[in-house]
């Protein structure tokens, strides 16, 4: 039974990566040209995608990483236990809403607010739909939330009373308690967290296809329209999903190489969590 | 330097002033800090209670007895909810014997310390893996029969070629969440005491004798908090989906437990809506989202409900 599910994780990569090589065998499209040409739909070059993927993993972070430490803390060092119980549970349930409930409020409520500041900004109604890394850096931040907090209150949990304890009685203040002893001590779980995290925004399909817009021709990094970070963009994920229901032949095998880049990268930051694990003091 | 030198020739009065003025700024930052944590943790709980109460609000109006039970997709979602329904209830059905199987392996029997690294990497890699992927190997595995899996010379291993159905979808979900069903299953058998373990051994029972008739009886409460909370993660799937069990199917589908024919879900048909608007899309797509949204928050609930009441059982305290 245990070996199965090592089976299923080696049987997912061969039946991908098995597939992937041949763009770059039998359709002959360079390695350099796969990495480095923004052009997606004639010449299989994945720019505007990675950058894209890289963009909306980072500001996701940015958006949920400071709200989930808080979080965290606050549930193990300022709330009293019910109310920190209490949080806890809404957190978890935050956990369980499925990406398509997040994609429908993205679309709805996110995408039309970003656009009404951005416009009112620029002072022209029609300047941006909202759509993009920005709206759907908003968007795949609540849901990684639940993630980075709970493994960051469990990390928070480990630490043995007597360090704040020390730090209490050496006449430090809660808070200079918590930036300079609880969260150094807690580093490791927390960067777990924050990786898994990463690799969550990185897999999301449904509630980023739903918000970002889909143009797979715009690079998100784009001055030339000052639209940056709130064009009709793409992202791995989407551009996969889009592509698959009529690819044939080399578009085929361009989303198989696609798809492969996608899991090694997954898979990295999983192997990268994993080596800060070891590295835990307090467990 | 400087400031140093001139801090020490300072007078000891001065000395203390600044000291005193350090320590009332950190606590004025402390008081600042201790706000500021007070306030994500409102913001957290308002923006939870905005994406379900918007989602319960903005369906609402759209709900009627015809909606939820019509299985023609133009009218109602009736299909769609039995679909979940089956769906779940087969994929429960691959997945449970392997989580559990494996979990009871890993709790009760394994000793081998590089195995169960293995086993963990693996398990964390696979919930990390992007749901579409898993949906691709379930298309290319449980789908279609036209791609050759493996092939070793003139051996060629095939596809079942289950084709878009149920029964495909079933099998990718299952796939997709057995690891999650093997961590849960693992944390509600290891929350069995010791001691459980130890008296069903003393009174001369086998390891299997008391693995089956003592431990997994006292873990049945946290098997039953495992599935559900599996459960809410299965009906909340789209993207492993698409690909796998097809798009809507006629009405008559509806109560027909037949495995061969599309098995479009709640979460599938919701995301649809939304995607590929329609004419008639407007007034199904917020009401399927709150049917969705109800029985995601009933799932996780009942598991925090039944997790709260095992803890007290297996604690002794009394309610």
């Amino acid at each position: 039974m245990a070996a199965i599910v090592i089976a299923i994780l080696v049987f997912i990569y061969y039946t991908i990566g098995s597939r992937s090589y041949q763009l770059f065998t039998q359709d002959h499209v360079s390695l350099t040209t796969f990495f480095t040409s923004k052009d997606w739909e004639n010449s299989y070059g994945t720019l505007v995608l990675t950058v894209g993927s890289l963009l909306l993993v980072a500001f996701g972070l940015i958006l949920a990483v400071p709200l989930s430490l808080g979080a965290a803390l606050f549930i193990t060092e300022v709330a009293p236990p019910w109310m920190g119980r209490f949080l806890r549970s809404v957190v978890e349930l935050f956990l369980g809403i499925p990406s398509v409930i997040f994609g429908l409020v993205g679309l709805l409520v996110v995408v039309p607010f970003v656009a009404n500041i951005i416009n009112s900004i620029a002072g022209n109604p029609y300047f941006t739909t909202g759509n993009g890394i920005f709206a759907a850096a908003i968007v795949v931040a609540f849901m990684v939330l639940p993630t980075i907090t709970t493994i960051s209150v469990d990390s928070l949990v480990a630490i043995p009373r007597e360090l704040r304890e020390g730090s209490l009685a050496l006449g430090a203040t809660r808070w200079q308690t918590m930036t300079k002893t609880l969260l150094p001590a807690a580093t490791p779980g927390i960067l777990t967290g924050v990786i898994l995290g990463a690799a969550r925004i990185l897999g999301e399909t449904i509630a980023v296809g739903l918000v970002i817009g889909g143009s797979p021709r715009v690079f998100p990094i784009d001055f030339i329209h000052g639209k940056l970070f709130i064009g009709s963009t793409s992202v791995m994920t989407t551009q996969i999903f889009h592509d698959f229901a009529d690819a044939t032949g080399s578009d085929l095998d361009a989303i198989w190489a696609l798809s492969f880049l996608l899991i090694v990268i997954s898979g990295l930051l999983v192997f990268a969590s994993r080596a800060l694990v070891s590295r835990r003091v307090y467990r | 330097m400087a400031v140093t030198s001139i801090a020490r020739s300072q007078p000891l009065q001065a000395r203390a002033r600044t000291v005193a003025n350090r320590r009332a700024r950190a606590r004025v930052y402390d008081k600042i800090a201790t706000g500021t944590l007070w306030g994500i943790a409102g913001f957290i709980t308002l923006s939870f209670l905005f994406v379900v109460l918007y989602t319960l609000l903005q369906g609402l109006p759209h709900i009627s007895w015809q909606f939820l039970t019509s299985g023609d997709f133009n009218t109602g979602i009736g299909l769609q909810i039995f679909n979940t329904f089956y769906l779940l209830f087969l994929s429960l059905l691959f997945m449970v014997p392997v989580g559990v199987g494996a979990a009871i392996y890993i709790v009760e029997y394994a000793r081998n310390e590089r195995f169960l690294r293995v086993l963990r990497f693996a398990t964390e890699t696979l919930t990390s893996t992007p749901t579409l992927i898993v949906g691709f190997f379930g298309f290319i595995v449980f789908s279609t029969y036209v791609y050759p899996i493996i092939s070793i010379g003139p051996l060629h291993l095939h596809g079942l070629g289950l084709g878009f159905t149920r029964i495909s979808g079933a099998l990718t979900l299952a796939v997709l969440n057995v690891p999650w069903m093997l961590r849960t299953a693992e944390d509600a058998l290891r929350a069995v005491p010791r001691g459980v373990r130890e008296a069903s051994l003393a009174m001369g029972a086998t390891k299997w004798q008391s693995t089956i008739r003592v431990v997994l009886p006292a873990a049945i409460p946290g098997l039953v908090t495992s599935i559900l909370i599996v459960a809410g993660r299965v009906i909340g799937e789209t993207a492993a989906l698409i690909y796998t069990t097809g798009a809507t199917s006629s009405a008559s589908n509806i109560f027909n437990p037949a495995l061969n024919v599309p098995g479009e879900t709640l979460a599938y048909h919701a995301y649809v809506l939304f995607a590929e608007p329609t004419q008639n899309s407007e007034n199904l797509r917020l009401g399927t989202a709150l049917v969705l949204i109800v029985l995601v928050l009933l799932f996780n609930v009942g598991a925090r409900i039944i997790g709260a009441a095992l803890n007290r059982h297996f604690s002794g305290k009394q309610a």
